[in-house]
């Protein structure tokens, strides 16, 4: 058993359908956001007790809550930022969870993902949440400013837009740098630089992006994971920009299912999970080539892309599993939620040896 | 039909009887031994031998064999007693009826045999069934037994930190009381981890092990905590920001290595928490660096690749939506070439119809046919107003006026040709408006009509009269003085 081994530690079936589940950071309790099956939204904090998940908190919201993100709260005061199936975004504080703190409607359909940056001593620079949305649009917005998003990113005048689903910062290594990106349900990925407000780069990978990470969020951007449909993903590496060929890529196969959810270790920025809808989870090294830059004829520079090794793969369910986090604070613990309206506390061993 | 022989000879002992048969130089393979506990057969064809035992005889200790062109049958008695004779005497009946027990028994013999192996058989394959599934739980239990394990492994090397981090979560709440409320900036928490690292340390002397795993442990979302790193992708990069060291150093996977990056990771980490707590007290002297104010920000143009279908894109459906986008627009162009004559068409047929059925005096049937000629085309005034007709006639008054207006309103420019339609248009809207009596609005239409044709006398005497309904401003009487409004009104126009 040389392998990292992925183990179920604990699993709780529950009476809804849980979209997202996150650590609370600095705990032991995980923050799941679902949906009842009338219709209003459900916000629960379960506590990892004694190789059981026992409930603390149980709130009911109005409408269905699709996501949530503790990465732009401090580490204090840990507020949890959802959006919800009515394209309403609110930061809630888990203590009091009946008056939401901050609350906006952010768009005019489901808030489908949605991402922190600036809390919990992670990155520099002024918090901020982007939420993007089945309306096209995505929008940052700041926890200081009522009602009005700082920043929109929308198509242009005249122009269709498609689907957000999922956003992600990084890039977050000064106060002023931030860079955004944006998966869309056409295949796009678009990365804006916040700090220039302009598209920083675009490509289309075909297939409609469930996820999209960088693998840190407070460093030079490096690496970039984007998880699709047709049991796709991608790797980028961001260190090295060349005009026409954009930038070195990785694509592998996995799941033989739409691979949902793909979330880098926060311990090691080189191994990554990835979860799929055939229910099973998958354990990624990325190892970096013997030179990640080349020089071209032409004298410019192009990036070199690493090779990936799955390290495990387990079957921890027969419905998708849509979220996946992993734990800040206890490598190799982590947790997942599924169409199967259960959550599993999920292990994974000898990652330090890996 | 064998040979029956019995030209057998016999000795006996107390135990047994020991029978002898001349085979006649027949086969030995031909012989065949059948025997009861009463009864002896041979068969050695063309031969038989048949013996009649006076007593009982132990079949299964008994055995046979031939030597030197003899069968030699060792016969066990069942009772040790010497045998005066062997075979019986017996009348033909007898014999017979001998035989038939025999036949039995030996029947029953064959099946208590059979159903014995078959009992052996079962036992035989659940024992080995049984096995198997012994062994399949054992492993079971063993792997269940090291995954156990692995997860009390994993558990065991957090579980100083569980501590900890119970310390750590009160620690805040309580550094916060005691430091500047309100103030809660990365600097104060960056502030509380050092601090926190030094009292533990002090407090706890035997968990070095632990601090270690704390370094280990303790990175929030996406891993900082001042614990300086190394560059080891070689990309240059010495992030401060980064996990601790312990996953580095462990990859090589080799443990002498260990104590010596352990001495050199606490070091490493002391002279960390030093340099942390200095930086802190300079940057408490300093101003702290405030978070940035709120973005001024505004909005990012997209354009996205295009894409017809509003689901999402998959590789697999590609194809197919090519073929269909292609089948599409070669449809629309075929179309688009036959369908200006086929609308025609039909739009003259409407027409058509509409006017038969108005002078066979179906009027919601004429009206029906307008309506459907509309759908062909809605922009047609000959449609409307000829519906308008029907309405009339069918004292739908308001319908009439509506469908008047309308057909008025796409007969705008107003031309020689068109004239006699407005003509019509309007005295069938003055009609229906005074019969609405809304004589001044009615009064309008027609004067509009007079202005087109000045030369109708009938017409201009209906003019009157309404103005003179009007200045008497009494209750209208409906039905006078619209003959010729009705009259008019009531053909139908073949102009488009």
């Amino acid at each position: 058993m040389e392998k990292p081994q992925i183990l179920v530690y604990a699993e709780k079936s529950l009476n809804y359908s849980a979209f997202d589940v996150k650590w609370v950071p600095k705990s032991a309790k995980a923050v799941v956001l679902g949906s009842h099956p009338r219709g209003t939204g459900i916000l629960q904090v379960y506590e990892l007790n004694d190789g059981k998940l026992e409930l603390l908190h149980d709130v009911e919201r109005s409408k269905a809550l699709k996501c949530g993100t503790f990465g732009a709260s401090t580490l204090e005061e840990r507020h949890l930022c959802a959006g919800d199936f009515d394209g309403k975004m609110e930061i809630t504080d888990l203590q009091s969870p009946s008056m939401p703190i901050y609350s906006v409607k952010a768009h005019s359909q489901i808030v489908n993902a949605i991402a922190g940056v600036g809390g919990l001593n992670i990155g520099m620079g002024a918090p901020e949440i982007a939420t993007g949305s089945r309306d096209g649009l995505v929008k940052v917005w700041d926890p200081r400013q009522k009602d009005r998003p700082v920043i929109t990113i929308e198509p242009r005048e005249g122009e269709q837009g498609r689907d957000c689903w999922s956003v992600a910062f990084g890039d977050a290594h000064t106060a002023e740098e931030r860079t955004l990106c944006a998966g869309f349900d056409n295949g796009d990925i678009k990365m804006f630089d916040l700090r220039t407000m302009a598209v920083r780069w675009e490509t289309n990978l075909q297939n409609g992006v469930c996820s999209i990470e960088f693998d840190r969020k407070d460093i030079e951007m490096n690496k970039l994971l984007a998880t699709t449909l047709e049991s796709k993903f991608h790797i980028f590496d961001l260190r090295t920009f060349h005009p026409e060929k954009g930038f070195a890529h990785l694509s592998d196969q996995g799941h033989k299912s739409t691979v949902w959810c793909g979330r880098h270790l926060p311990q090691n920025r080189e191994i990554f999970a990835t979860t799929g809808g055939n229910g099973s989870v998958m354990l990624w090294k990325y190892s970096y080539p013997e030179s990640r830059v080349k020089k071209l004829s032409d004298g410019s520079e192009v990036g070199v892309a690493g090779k990936l090794v799955p390290l495990q793969n387990a079957t921890l369910a027969t419905q998708p599993i849509t979220s996946f986090c992993w734990s800040p604070d206890k490598m190799g613990l982590s947790v997942c939620s599924g169409l199967d309206q259960a959550i599993r506390v999920v292990i994974v061993t000898k990652l330090n040896v890996v | 039909m064998p040979i029956c022989v019995s030209d057998y000879t016999w000795r006996q002992t107390l135990e047994r009887v020991i029978l002898t048969l001349n085979l006649h130089h027949t086969s030995p393979k031909k012989v065949d031994v059948v025997t009861t506990s009463s009864y002896l057969k041979v068969s050695f064809l063309p031969y038989m031998c048949e013996v009649f035992l006076c007593h009982m005889i132990k079949v299964d200790q008994s055995s046979a064999c031939i030597l030197k062109g003899c069968l030699e049958l060792t016969l066990m008695k069942a009772v040790p007693q010497m045998w005066k004779e062997v075979g019986l005497k017996l009348t033909k009946k007898e014999m017979d009826h001998k035989r038939q027990e025999a036949i039995k028994d030996m029947e029953e013999e064959e099946k208590r045999k059979a159903s014995k192996r078959k009992e052996e058989c079962i036992k035989r394959e659940r024992f080995a069934v049984s096995q198997q599934i012994e062994v399949d739980d054992q492993m079971r239990a063993e792997r269940s037994r090291m995954v156990e394990k692995e997860k009390a492994e994993f558990f065991k090397a957090g579980s100083p930190q569980e501590g900890n981090k119970h310390l750590s979560g009160t620690p805040p709440t309580q550094n916060m009381a005691t430091e500047q409320p309100g103030n809660h900036n990365k600097s104060e928490a960056g502030k509380l981890s050092p601090e926190e690292h030094n009292t533990e340390c002090l407090k706890e002397d035997h968990d070095r092990q632990t601090l270690r795993g704390r370094a280990s442990s303790t990175c929030s979302e996406e891993g900082t905590e001042a614990t300086q790193e190394a560059d080891y992708d070689g990309d240059g990069e010495d992030s401060i920001y980064y996990s601790s060291t312990e996953n580095l150093h462990r990859a090589d996977g080799s443990t002498q290595r260990d104590k010596v990056e352990a001495a050199n990771r606490k070091q490493r980490k002391w002279s960390a928490n030093r340099k942390a707590a200095a930086r802190e007290k300079e940057s408490k002297k300093r101003s702290i660096p405030a978070v940035p104010p709120v973005r001024c920000g505004g909005t990012i143009n997209m354009t996205h690749t295009p894409r017809v279908f509003p689901s999402p894109a998959r590789e697999s459906t590609h194809p197919e939506e090519q073929q269909w986008l292609e089948a599409q627009s070669a449809a629309s162009q075929g179309q688009q070439d036959a369908g200006s004559s086929s609308s025609h068409l039909n739009e003259e047929h409407f027409k058509k119809k509409a006017v038969t059925l108005f002078s066979s005096g179906d009027f919601q049937g004429c009206a029906n046919a307008c309506t459907e000629g509309l759908r062909l085309n809605p922009s047609s005034p000959a449609f409307y107003s000829n519906r308008a007709a029907a309405h009339l006639a069918l004292r739908n008054l308001h319908h009439t006026v509506k469908d008047c207006s309308k057909a008025l309103e796409l007969l705008t420019p107003p031309t020689q040709d068109n004239t006699n339609s407005r003509l019509l248009c309007h005295i069938r809207r003055g009609t229906a408006l005074v019969h609405l009596s809304l004589l001044s609005e009615g009064l309008a239409d027609y004067q509009a009509a007079l202005q087109l044709s000045p030369e109708n006398k009938a017409l201009r005497k209906d003019a009157e009269r309404i103005q003179n309904m009007l200045m008497a401003s009494t209750d209208s009487n409906e039905d006078s003085g619209c003959e010729a409004g009705g009259e008019r009104g009531r053909s139908i126009s073949n102009s488009p």
